[in-house]
């Protein structure tokens, strides 16, 4: 029988903290150097971001300002091709070229960690290629995937919007919705960093049963919900664990303007770096949480 | 691993070598040194009457190094126009004025910004006749640039405060 992580770890009581913790601390130890093979989605992902953020840096700049020229003059206006406002365009821009790579390429990519992890599970060797041409044939069913929880995000941002707008309409200058009204604004970033975790925490076994289970996708919704039933508040802890690693980040976002006016307007491209390194390695580690809470629960229970 | 990481970098590093060197003389380059170099001079001008004089000097002589090392671009006019606003500032109205006269090229919008930024030094000098027949020579010959637009809201708006069109 397969055994866990090559140790047999007893939980008693799956949905205590506690055991997420446990179970974080053994996916953290899968990513050593024996299993080096399991870093190369993360490198691929960071690879293709890097190429695209460089692309987009040197947009408003001779060649690329051929291509680049008309479209963000006609969309943003011709001021957004010179300095240092083309720098702040960018994280825009980037966010665009990014929701396209998460669709095509880095969904795909960060799936192929639950075979890897079933590997390490089933004590073979961790082989990128093997994975990869395995889960190839399930490429349609991780798009479909990446586009629902796009979707989903999505619904929660309009949602908070109409809040937003509902909020707009206070007058009060005092009481309580006036405070009521200055939380919904000031807690903006940080609503949208929860509702985000909410949303992966929905869908994060979909990935999972399709890669591991060859389910389709709608058979592997199904599942996901099904496996999700009594054990939400630990896939949130396992998603939100590691995603407050983004916090220093999104603080630094909030602040970037301060940040801009103190250093330079660089400061954006650095933040984007910063964003592509940490935000990568949070969504496979997630991922990898994710699997092998599936493989331990389906060997457990 | 290794390996792959230093391909990818290597790549990396390459398409930005690449297209570095040839974005090299597209005026990218110019707009960033000018940027940083106005970027002091809205410092000053926020603390202009604690400026020391050594500081302005210095301003100017970047200038004056940006200028000789971007003449034959429109970046030099630019910067002839921010140069004037130093002087401006500084109340040295005339020699502001010769530095805005400076930045009149063939570039229409450049070429009424100076005229502008001449007659608003006489207006502050308090030749008020003298900015106005600039105000109104801007109308006439560069009546489709952004400031030939302004001019007819700026006289509009001074009307009641000393400038008219009569």
């Amino acid at each position: 029988m397969a055994c866990f992580f090559g140790a047999y770890v007893k939980i008693v009581d799956m949905p205590k903290v506690k055991s997420t913790f446990t179970l974080l601390r053994l996916v953290f130890n899968l990513f050593k150097p024996e299993h080096q093979q399991i870093f190369y989605p993360y490198i691929i992902i960071v690879f293709i971001n890097l190429l695209v953020l460089e692309t987009l840096y040197f947009a408003p700049r001779h060649p690329l300002s051929s291509f680049f020229y008309p479209l963000i003059g006609r969309i943003w206006g011709a001021e957004y091709l010179h300095y240092p406002m083309d720098l702040m365009l960018l994280p825009k821009l980037f966010y665009y070229t990014q929701v396209i790579i998460f669709l095509f390429v880095s969904s795909f990519l960060t799936a192929i960690i639950a075979d890897m992890v079933a590997a390490i599970n089933n004590e073979k060797q961790v082989n990128f290629g093997a994975s990869f041409q395995k889960s190839l044939p399930r490429y349609i069913y991780i798009f479909l995937y990446s586009l629902l929880s796009l979707l989903l995000l999505e619904s929660f941002d309009y949602a908070y919007g109409l809040l937003i707008q509902r909020v707009h309409q206070i007058h009060s200058t005092t009481g309580i919705y006036f405070c009521l009204k200055k939380l919904v604004f000031f807690a903006h970033p940080y609503a949208q960093f929860l509702y985000e975790n909410i949303a992966t925490a929905l869908l994060i076994y979909v990935p999972v049963l399709v890669i591991l289970e060859k389910k389709k996708f709608i058979g592997a919704l199904i599942d996901n919900f099904k496996t999700i039933c009594g054990s939400f508040w630990l896939t949130l802890t396992l998603v939100l664990v590691p995603t407050l690693g983004y916090l220093p980040l999104l603080l630094m976002k909030n602040n970037i303007g301060n940040l801009v006016e103190m250093t330079s307007p660089e400061v954006q491209v650095v933040a984007l770096i910063l964003n592509i390194f940490v935000t990568t390695g949070i969504n496979i580690f997630i991922m990898a949480s994710a699997s092998a809470y599936y493989l331990y629960k389906k060997e457990n229970l | 691993m290794k390996k792959l990481i230093l391909i990818l970098t290597a790549i990396l590093l390459s398409v930005f070598a690449l297209l570095t060197s040839l974005s090299l003389n597209d005026g990218y380059t110019a707009q960033r040194e000018l940027w940083r170099i106005n970027q002091k001079l809205y410092y000053i001008a926020s603390y202009n009457e604690s400026t020391p004089d050594n500081a302005i000097n210095q301003l100017t002589d970047r200038y004056h190094d940006f200028i000789n090392k971007h003449s034959k671009t429109l970046y030099a006019n630019q910067a002839q126009l921010m140069l004037g606003d130093l002087y401006s500032l500084r109340k040295n109205y005339s020699q502001a004025r010769s530095e805005f006269q400076k930045a009149i090229c063939e570039n229409k919008e450049l070429s009424a910004q100076g005229e502008f930024a001449i007659a608003k030094t006489y207006e502050l000098e308090g030749n008020q006749e003298k900015a106005l027949s600039i105000y109104k020579s801007i109308i006439q010959y560069y009546p489709l640039t952004k400031t030939g637009f302004f001019v007819h809201i700026y006289l509009a708006r001074h009307n009641a405060t000393g400038i008219s069109q009569k």
